[in-house]
């Protein structure tokens, strides 16, 4: 999995590229930490290009928005497909994360 | 090693107290010893008396068996046979015999010291019938009768075992006296250590009852008995009762406390805001979860660390001496900038709210921290928007105004020239409408209103048009555009006025930021899964860090170069939203004078139905 870095103003947009799996999960979840410390906070993912997340994927997902949540912080998704959002709603994590449609409605919230 | 009487026995019995078990084997041994002489000394002293009996016994007999001995023969040889019998009875109760008889060699008897038992019979005349000589024993005797013959004394001195019986009888009386008042001394024992223990529970109780709360002053000794053992016993669960509740009602204090501290612990927490709460010597005596995030510190490092040092900013160390002296009272408010070469994303601009804090204990202030960069982002690309607009619309509007007065100017016969000015109105006028579709565009963007209008496009039409637009641009210029499109084009779904926007804002700014002399290529390039347009030119590039932020809404590089060119900030980032809404995307490269490439991907996957055309 790729994880690109883009800047919205003075937001940082983590795209990650492919599924989120046990592969992967480890890795996400490092790169949301480290975005985390280096970005003050000022960071969203964008997941439109995550087809599907596996139980690691979503533990991870899990996991970076507990990170976040110690610090008064939400974790902020955007772009999130159907099969998703779905995965989220059913294992009743959706109210973890602050979900947005698209890339420039996750920036607003930062104003 | 002697073992003690309880561990010997397995138990301790009820007359031994604690701690006397030990010592129970050496009472036990004095007591054995104790009950062994007295024993002893009853059996010597019954033995003794027992002899005696006998030895007085003996002496008994032989004194009337004397006695009978010299006055009977002489009452015998005188024929005072009366007198003699009146001697029988009087020798045998002198001398405590039970019996006393006279009898002659044939047995018949003569005498006897009761007549009422035996029959006498008087001696005949002349000589008596003798009794041997060997007749005489240890209690019998022979009586030599001068001139008439002998006669046999007996004596029965009685039973020996009834006086030792007697004696026995006395030795019980003195054993169950003893063992009686032996009982009585355990059971006034027992009575006065029970009455003890009585009468001190009962002074404890009152002292109780008088308000006494000290366990140790209401405690009795416990050797009283197993009634101050248990009044003791009592006490003890009393006070462990009491420090039980006392215990239970601490922790349902401090767990209530806990929990208030918690909860404003986790509300703190929740807050996105940082927040500080620092001493009157700026140290920070608390820090939140956001404020660590906002100034990059470990919550455990941020404790006790001053926050000027943290922020790095004298006018917080200023504002800080201000609460800290009592001057102010008020809030301030001070905004921060950090900046970081080595990390953009650290870059930003921090508000801190500073409010005094009422506290006893000395000043101390809390520290509201909010993060403000995107907000002076967004202020600051408005203004750069506002001040782009009204350039980028006044601009048409002057040449408008200018060429329409010009127009107005010339006679009815100057044909061309008014044709002129028209062609230049036209054109301000497009001008402007571009511009102002391009802020309409970002107002829906802005409000999520703007929506693909889905229809077929046919790319070979599209190309057409597009290059048709900008043929007179390029050759006005003398820039070499050139299209390289495959033989066949198919036609795909989606917006086509969204897309030709794109390649409209592609291709015009690639005309835009190329010299006159330079070229211009667009590359067409359809697979399966998507459609490629590269736009390559030979203009003056794009600087590497600019590379990216030129997709920004009303960034404008600041390359000293493109001052001159008039230009809203806009039309990229626009382009990439459409590209972006079809699902595709637009990338860039660039090296500065030596030009730069444009790539616009769309998918043409499942959900676009792809036909040659």
């Amino acid at each position: 999995m790729q994880i690109e870095e883009d800047r919205h103003g003075a937001v940082t947009v983590l795209k990650p590229r492919g599924p989120l799996t046990e592969d992967d999960a480890s890795g996400f979840l490092a790169r949301v930490r480290e975005s985390l410390r280096s970005s003050l906070g000022r960071f969203i993912v964008d997941v439109s290009g995550v087809p599907y997340v596996d139980s690691a994927g979503l533990e991870a997902m899990i996991d970076a928005g507990d990170a976040l949540e110690e610090s008064g912080l939400s974790l902020k998704v955007c772009g999130m497909n159907e099969t998703l959002r779905e995965v989220l709603d059913l294992t009743g994590h959706a109210g973890r994360f602050e979900r947005y449609e698209d890339v420039q409605t996750a920036v607003r919230s930062f104003l | 090693m002697m073992k003690s009487f309880a561990n010997t026995f397995g138990f301790r019995p009820p007359l031994l107290r604690r701690g006397e078990s030990a010592v129970a084997w050496t009472g036990l041994g004095l007591l054995v010893l104790l009950l062994g002489s007295i024993a002893g000394a009853a059996w010597w002293a019954n033995e003794s008396a027992e002899r005696a009996e006998v030895r007085a016994w003996h002496s008994r007999a032989d004194a009337t068996l004397g006695l009978m001995q010299e006055a009977g023969s002489t009452l015998l040889e005188a024929g005072e046979l009366t007198g003699f019998r009146r001697l029988v009875v009087n020798a045998a109760d002198s001398g405590q015999v039970r019996s006393l008889l006279v009898t002659m060699g044939d047995g018949r008897v003569i005498a006897s010291s009761d007549p009422s038992s035996v029959r006498f019979e008087d001696p005949p005349e002349g000589r008596w019938p003798s009794v041997p000589a060997d007749a005489a024993g240890e209690h019998t005797r022979v009586l030599q009768i001068a001139g008439k013959g002998s006669v046999l004394l007996e004596v029965d001195p009685g039973d020996v075992a009834a006086a030792k019986a007697e004696l026995d009888g006395l030795v019980g009386v003195g054993i169950i006296g003893g063992v009686a008042l032996g009982g009585f001394m355990l059971i006034y024992r027992r009575m006065r250590r029970g009455f003890a223990a009585v009468g001190a529970v009962r002074d404890a109780v009152l002292l109780a009852a008088s308000g006494e709360k000290n366990n140790d002053a209401l405690r009795v000794d416990a050797s009283l008995g197993r009634a101050a053992e248990a009044w003791n016993s009592l006490l003890d669960d009393r006070e462990e009762l009491r420090r039980r509740v006392t215990k239970e009602r601490a922790g349902e204090q401090l767990g209530s406390r806990r929990e208030r501290r918690g909860e404003l612990t986790e509300a703190c927490d929740a807050l996105w805001q940082g927040m500080l709460v620092v001493d009157e010597h700026g140290t920070i005596r608390y820090a939140n979860g956001a404020a660590s995030v906002f100034l990059r510190a470990e919550r455990d490092k941020l404790t006790g660390a001053r926050l000027s040092d943290v922020v790095g900013d004298e006018s917080v160390a200023d504002a800080m001496s201000d609460v800290a002296s009592g001057r102010v009272r008020a809030k301030k408010s001070l905004e921060v900038e950090r900046v970081d070469e080595n990390d953009a994303g650290a870059t930003g601009v921090l508000r801190l709210g500073i409010r005094p804090l009422r506290r006893e204990d000395g000043a101390g202030a809390l520290v509201m921290i909010e993060d403000i960069t995107q907000l002076r982002v967004a202020e600051q690309a408005r203004h750069s928007f506002v001040a782009q607009a009204t350039h980028e619309l006044r601009t048409p509007l002057t040449n408008i105004r200018l060429y329409v007065e010009e127009a107005l100017e010339l006679d009815e016969n100057e044909i061309a020239e008014r044709s002129r000015c028209l062609n230049v109105i036209n054109q301000e006028t497009r001008r402007l409408e571009r511009v102002v579709a391009d802020m309409l565009s970002v107002s829906e963007i802005e409000a999520g209103s703007l929506r693909l209008n889905p229809g077929e496009i046919r790319l070979d039409q599209l190309f057409t048009d597009v290059s048709e637009d900008f043929v007179a641009q390029a050759q006005s210029k003398g820039i070499d555009l050139a299209f390289d499109l495959p033989p066949k084009l198919p036609a795909i779904k989606g917006d086509r006025d969204k897309i030709a926007m794109v390649l409209h804002n592609l291709m015009g700014n690639a005309l835009k930021y190329t010299p006159e002399g330079g070229e211009v290529k667009v590359r067409v390039e359809v697979t399966p899964g998507e459609l490629i347009v590269e736009v390559k030119d030979t203009g003056i590039g794009i600087a590497e860090a600019d590379l990216e932020r030129v997709f920004e809404k009303f960034y404008r590089a600041t390359d000293g170069r493109v001052k001159d060119i008039t230009g809203t900030g806009l039309g990229l980032s626009l382009a990439r939203e459409m590209a972006r809404l079809h699902g595709g995307d637009i990338t860039a490269e660039s090296e500065i004078d030596k030009g730069s490439t444009f790539t616009l991907r769309v998918p043409v996957g499942a959900g676009a139905t792809l036909q040659v055309a």
